[in-house]
């Protein structure tokens, strides 16, 4: 009696994968065989923000199976440029029942099931039957992405599920410690069963400045030390997530338009929490360079001359008039003055020291 | 002849509506939807709550563009090729170029859009509606992105990086759980903007450096007067004051006054040049 159904007609048919005769080598005797119809019944693939993944350029492909005992490690992956070295791993038993469905995330494929079963195990382990249940093995993998995670949530480059059939056909042609390889693209999945979430949400917000504009030393002074590298993209914080608010900080304005969903950041002298009383930094560490007090590293306004008695300018006019001699010395940064009272009457001859200044610039 | 019995997907698909629903009827006008013209698809726009139908068949001389909507939208993602060599997929996005799905057929079947007239086909939901299968409700919920003024769209993880003056950090505020009651607290990220200039900006005008030569400005004085030494900074106004006479002095005939372009140092008595 026929037993009409989605999974029952998947297993007579290469579903879901796309119809593709003898595209599997055995590694073993280097014969080529087609791919069992009865092993898959179903198979989808979430492609995440990382995949790189485009439909219609990129595929998703069976490339290896192997066998330990009565173990079948599956393994899929993606010409998708994002996905490189990370693939999906399904592991079946041959005495699991019909319709197994497994969901997994990618794995990095130097951790490969594959690789590492048929390489950590020698044959008197196979013959003991020592080798590690599924669980440890899954487990084994798992520890060693979580050990490489960080401060952000981690998410799979790329997912998927597996719904199985049975296992017996394919245990005829795959010996044990063998493995069944199709190249890329050779056993293609269907691309209606993929699924992208490029460009479908914003996943984490992050903040980070640009560089000020830094002051130079002069030509011939000691150039400015910082205790950073200058001319960087500072990260402020990494990985904001769930609610975050924006604030009006310096001289700042946010608006709020709730009809149209959007949000308008302006400038506006005192506006938000007014003008600032000191600098604000960059990053938290940003501290002036050595020998100055600004940030970015500039003279503040009385560090420099900016006038003499209030005269002031670009350049200033030092005169000298009766009574009074002048010696300009511009390599040496000095102006002599010599108050010799020329041109007065005098009543003594006595010699007046002369009054110099000398100017420093650095 | 031999029937059989479980056909490939694709071939499976070929005599029948999928991806389209049962009860579509493929017909507009005297536009005709064939059975075998597509062969699989799937659809998950941004914005898509289901019931979504080909809405729209735009044909220009030498290209096809497939508009995929709901009942709301009439165009919510599209799909474009080539009329003279069509492809074997067809993928779609939406108005943000956001992934949208994909339609599975073969180029001699999607070449049967050469036949169409030049001009916008529109379908009703009651037409070419799909299966629901073939879409995959994406409901606009959280923040999808980032839109600037100019359509620019960003989405996955965001870089917010203040320059040219603009700086941004991030603050942790607290706020009331919505059980006031119970008295807890939630941290809440907030980025802050301050907008505080950059102060050197002429000099980055200026770039590359080249054109902008750091002055040499004078940031004190030291006046020498025989073995004495004295090294005077600016005020709080960067003024320095230079007088003349001191204490012991007061009735000094020095004299140190200002002109209109600067500084006049001369003395005062009689003079020989006169008379």
């Amino acid at each position: 009696m026929a037993k009409p159904g989605f999974y029952n007609d998947n297993r007579n048919r290469a579903y879901p994968i796309v119809f593709c005769p003898e595209k599997m080598l055995l590694n073993c005797d280097g014969t080529l065989h087609d791919l069992p119809d009865d092993v898959f019944v179903d198979f989808g693939a979430l492609m995440g923000l990382d995949s790189e993944y485009v439909e219609a350029s990129h595929i998703v492909y069976l490339a290896n199976i192997c066998r330990i005992e009565d173990v079948f490690i599956f393994e899929f992956r993606s010409t998708a440029p994002g996905t490189f070295g990370r693939s999906l791993f399904f592991t079946r038993n041959l005495e699991d029942e019909l319709y197994v469905t497994e969901d997994v995330e990618d794995a990095e494929e130097a951790t490969s099931l594959c690789s590492l079963s048929l390489s950590s195990f020698s044959s008197d382990d196979l013959v003991a039957g020592s080798i590690p249940s599924l669980p440890s093995l899954s487990s084994s993998i798992s520890s060693e992405i979580s050990l490489a995670s960080d401060d952000c949530p981690e998410e799979p480059v790329w997912s998927g599920y597996l719904v199985t059939g049975t296992m017996a056909t394919l245990a005829t042609i795959l010996p044990s410690g063998c493995t069944l390889s199709a190249g890329t693209g050779d056993v293609q999945v269907e691309p209606a069963l993929i699924r992208s979430l490029i460009g479908h949400y914003a996943r984490t917000l992050n903040l980070a400045n640009d560089d000020r504009t830094r002051a130079d030393a002069p030509d011939g002074c000691d150039p400015l030390v910082y205790e950073f590298a200058t001319g960087e993209t500072y990260i402020q914080a990494e990985c904001l997530v769930g609610q975050p608010r924006l604030k009006a900080g310096y001289n700042a304005t946010i608006f709020q338009d709730d009809l149209e969903n959007s949000i308008t950041i302006g400038a506006g002298v005192g506006a938000g929490e007014g003008e600032p009383c000191e600098e604000v930094p960059l990053f938290d560490e940003e501290v002036p360079p050595a020998g100055r007090t600004t940030l970015d590293g500039a003279e503040r306004c009385n560090d420099t001359v900016r006038s003499i008695n209030g005269v002031g300018g670009r350049i200033l006019n030092l005169q000298t008039g009766i009574g009074a001699s002048q010696i300009n010395l511009p390599d040496l940064h000095k102006i002599v003055i010599d108050v010799d009272m020329s041109g007065l009457a005098t009543c003594f001859d006595e010699q007046t020291d002369g009054a110099s200044g000398s100017f420093d610039s650095c | 002849m031999p029937e059989i019995l479980h056909p490939e997907w694709r071939r499976h698909n070929e005599p029948t509506k999928y991806p389209f629903a049962e009860n579509a009827t493929l017909r507009s006008g005297n536009n005709l939807i064939l059975n075998e013209l597509f062969l699989d698809a799937i659809f998950y726009p941004v914005g898509n709550a289901g019931n979504l139908r080909l809405s729209v068949v735009e044909i220009d001389h030498d290209s096809t563009t497939i508009h995929i909507g709901t009942p709301t939208v009439a165009r919510l993602a599209s799909g474009e090729f080539n009329q003279f060599d069509p492809p074997s997929e067809v993928r779609f996005t939406d108005s943000l170029g956001r992934a949208a799905g994909v339609i599975v057929s073969e180029p001699i079947r999607l070449s049967i859009f050469q036949s169409w007239a030049v001009g916008t086909h529109t379908f009703t939901a009651a037409q070419s509606a799909f299966a629901a299968t073939v879409s995959i409700p994406s409901p606009e919920i959280g923040l999808r992105g980032i839109v600037l003024e100019d359509g620019t769209l960003f989405t996955g993880d965001v870089w917010l990086v203040g320059d040219d003056g603009v700086v941004l950090s991030k603050e942790e505020v607290e706020v009331p759980t919505v059980d006031c009651d119970q008295g807890k607290r939630l941290t809440r990220p907030i980025i802050r903007v301050d907008i505080v200039g950059d102060t050197l900006f002429r000099r980055r005008l200026c770039s590359p450096g080249v054109l902008f030569n750091t002055p040499r400005y004078v940031k004190q004085i030291t006046f020498i007067e025989g073995n004495n030494r004295f090294t005077c900074t600016p005020d709080i106004l960067g003024d320095i004051k230079m007088m003349a006479g001191n204490h012991l002095a007061e009735d000094t005939v020095l004299r140190v006054r200002t002109t209109e372009d600067g500084i006049k140092i001369e003395s005062v008595g009689e003079r020989t040049d006169i008379g």
